[in-house]
């Protein structure tokens, strides 16, 4: 059974979504449970992404490929069968976004993606979003992280902001920004908690917050 | 030496009495004249106000007309949101499914969108620069076209899941890059950049552009060499170092790189093409006056003596520091011709 459960974690690698989807499907029925699928047929491959992002190995549309396919089999197949009496633990709740100003999205994605699968609840606002909308989300999701991507200079007053509006309703919610431009930054030029220099060093700072 | 013919012996590889300098300004020069960039980017006399200022400021060897990355979709169809402080973006995507392709035209140049605006100010910017620089207009690639009338998301998933829907995008979107290059070429101006910034094999894979992108732009580059005298110049930003041998196959003769690339590497590679390249514009806002002295330096140590543009690899940040370029220019002046 091992053998299918490391087939599972290469075809998500892979980005073949429709065969780790069918193959998981098959491990259920044969009596694997939900829980060991998720965590020697999915985190592993988590783990090897995070090595190739954080390496010059870094392959956007590998990365999004397995993303896809990590987090069908948790849609579509993990998500049916959890056993109501032992959910898997619902992780924090992140809102995240493209901040006013700027429109690429890819990186978003990205973050969207991993946090996704590693099991956090994201809350995507899209792009080119007022910095007051990212706290308005955030206190309406009763979220725990505000991440701001930002690929262009010239919005960084703008992610400065965001802890302004924060302080006004006397709250404290990490913020953490990153993307080309603002990865460049340091967090007090920013003014916000945390700069994640990849999708993965995001992840990996909400993992250490817990 | 005139700019132009300084850049036209830089074309033919000869001798001119030092290298080119060509700065990416757009919306920085209007943000710096306090000129709104929604203005700037919809009004042919601002346009041209700015352009002309920007070379007249800076003393740069080459204009370029470059603007913003949703003509083409505008005139498409897509709709453009605008702002005062930020370039424009499209709000939504075109079509959800390469099977509505049926459903656009290529668009007419000359009554489509902004298109006609641009190539009016081109053609007067032609005639009031009478001869002095290198002029050259800016074209978006047919992957950055297709990824902002399909979302880039989609589009690379597109890739995988339907290579052949891919490719039917892919051809599409290219009749629209070479039919605005067409029109462009007849308002006068010496070169067309073709800007594909979403081809970068940072965004797809080498993979990805060795088996579909590659041939596509080559086939193109084949039409458009036949249809147009007008030099072609091709940009394609971010980490193009695996990619480059496939640009020196190609009928242009300009390549711009990015700072991510070496310079050696792409002089190596691109024997038959002029280099652009390869200065972080970003230093014109993050740098001190000693880096950007460095970066100078860097260059010049590394630079080729033939067939060389001294530039950035990409465009001027909106909040960079007009004293900072001033010093680099000044910098270049100073010690570029004489060594
Ligand atoms: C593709 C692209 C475009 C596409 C975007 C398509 C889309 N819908 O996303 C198009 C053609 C539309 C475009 C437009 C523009 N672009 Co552009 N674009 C790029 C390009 C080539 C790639 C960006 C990308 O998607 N990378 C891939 C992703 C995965 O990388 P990433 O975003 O960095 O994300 C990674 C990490 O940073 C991290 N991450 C990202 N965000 C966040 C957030 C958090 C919280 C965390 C934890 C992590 C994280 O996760 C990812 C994986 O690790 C870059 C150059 C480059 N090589 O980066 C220029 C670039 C970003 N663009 C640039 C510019 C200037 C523009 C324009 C302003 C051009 C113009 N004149 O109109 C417009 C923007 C208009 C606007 N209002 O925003 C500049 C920005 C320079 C600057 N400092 O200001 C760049 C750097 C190019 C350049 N060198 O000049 N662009």
């Amino acid at each position: 059974m091992l053998n299918n459960l490391d087939t599972l974690v290469e075809s998500v690698i892979q980005g073949r979504h429709r065969d780790a989807v069918a193959l998981a499907e098959q491990l259920l029925s044969s009596g694997i449970d939900v829980y060991t699928i998720v965590e020697h047929g999915l985190s592993p491959a988590l783990k090897a992404l995070d090595v190739k992002c954080t390496s010059d190995e870094f392959n956007l549309l590998e990365i999004m490929l397995a993303g896809r396919a990590m987090l069908e089999v948790m849609n579509n197949v993990i998500a049916k069968h959890l056993d109501q009496d032992q959910p898997v633990k619902q992780l924090d709740t992140i809102i995240l976004g493209s901040i006013k100003g700027d429109i690429h999205e890819l990186g978003k994605h990205v973050v969207r993606i991993l946090l996704s699968c590693a099991g956090y609840k994201v809350i995507d606002l899209g792009q080119d979003v007022e910095p007051k909308r990212f706290v308005e989300a955030a206190v309406e999701a009763k979220a725990d992280y505000i991440f701001i991507s930002g690929l262009i200079s010239v919005i960084v007053p703008q992610v400065r902001e965001v802890r302004a509006f924060l302080l006004q309703q006397n709250l404290t919610i990490p913020v953490v920004a990153g993307g080309a431009a603002l990865q460049q930054m340091k967090a007090e030029d920013l003014n916000v908690d945390y700069v994640a220099k990849n999708a993965f060093d995001g992840l990996h700072y909400v993992q250490r917050m817990r | 030496m005139r700019s132009l013919a300084r850049v036209l012996g830089t074309l033919n590889f000869t001798d001119v009495d030092c290298a080119p300098v060509f700065l990416e300004h757009s919306g920085f020069v209007a943000r710096l004249a306090g000129i709104s960039l929604e203005r700037y980017l919809t009004e042919a006399d601002i346009m041209v106000a700015v352009k002309l200022e920007a070379v007249k400021k800076f003393r740069t060897d080459i204009m370029s007309l470059g603007l913003d990355s949703c003509v083409e979709a505008e005139a498409l169809g897509s709709k453009v949101v605008f702002s005062n402080s930020a370039y424009p973006y499209i709000s939504s995507s075109l079509i959800t499914d390469w099977h509505q392709l049926d459903r656009l035209t290529v668009p007419d140049p000359w009554s489509s969108g902004r298109m006609p605006l641009i190539l009016q100010a081109a053609k007067v910017i032609v005639e009031k620069d009478a001869g002095e620089h290198f002029i050259v207009g800016q074209v978006l690639g047919p992957v950055t076209i297709a990824s902002q009338i399909y979302g880039i998301e989609k589009l690379i998933y597109l890739i995988v899941d339907d290579p052949e829907g891919f490719m039917e995008l892919l051809k599409f979107t290219s009749q629209v890059t070479e039919r605005y290059c067409e029109a462009l070429g007849e308002t006068g101006i010496h070169a067309i950049m073709l800007h594909d910034p979403s081809a970068s094999p940072d965004v797809l894979s080498k993979g990805v552009f060795t088996s579909f992108i590659a041939p596509q732009l080559k086939a193109m580059f084949e039409r458009i060499k036949k249809r147009q005298e007008t030099y072609l110049w091709l940009q394609i930003i971010g980490n193009t170092t695996s990619v480059l041998h496939h640009m020196a196959d190609f009928n242009l003769e300009m390549v711009t790189i990015d700072t991510a690339v070496k310079l050696p590497d792409a002089f190596h590679s691109l024997q038959n093409k002029v280099v652009v390249g390869n200065m972080n514009p970003m230093l014109f806002r993050n740098a001190t006056f000693n880096q950007l002295a460095s970066t100078l330096r860097q260059i010049l140590e590394q630079r080729r003596e033939f067939g060389y543009v001294m530039g950035t690899g990409c465009e001027t940040p909106l909040d960079a520091s007009e004293e900072k370029i001033t010093y680099f220019l000044e910098l270049i002046e100073s010690i570029k011709c004489h060594g």
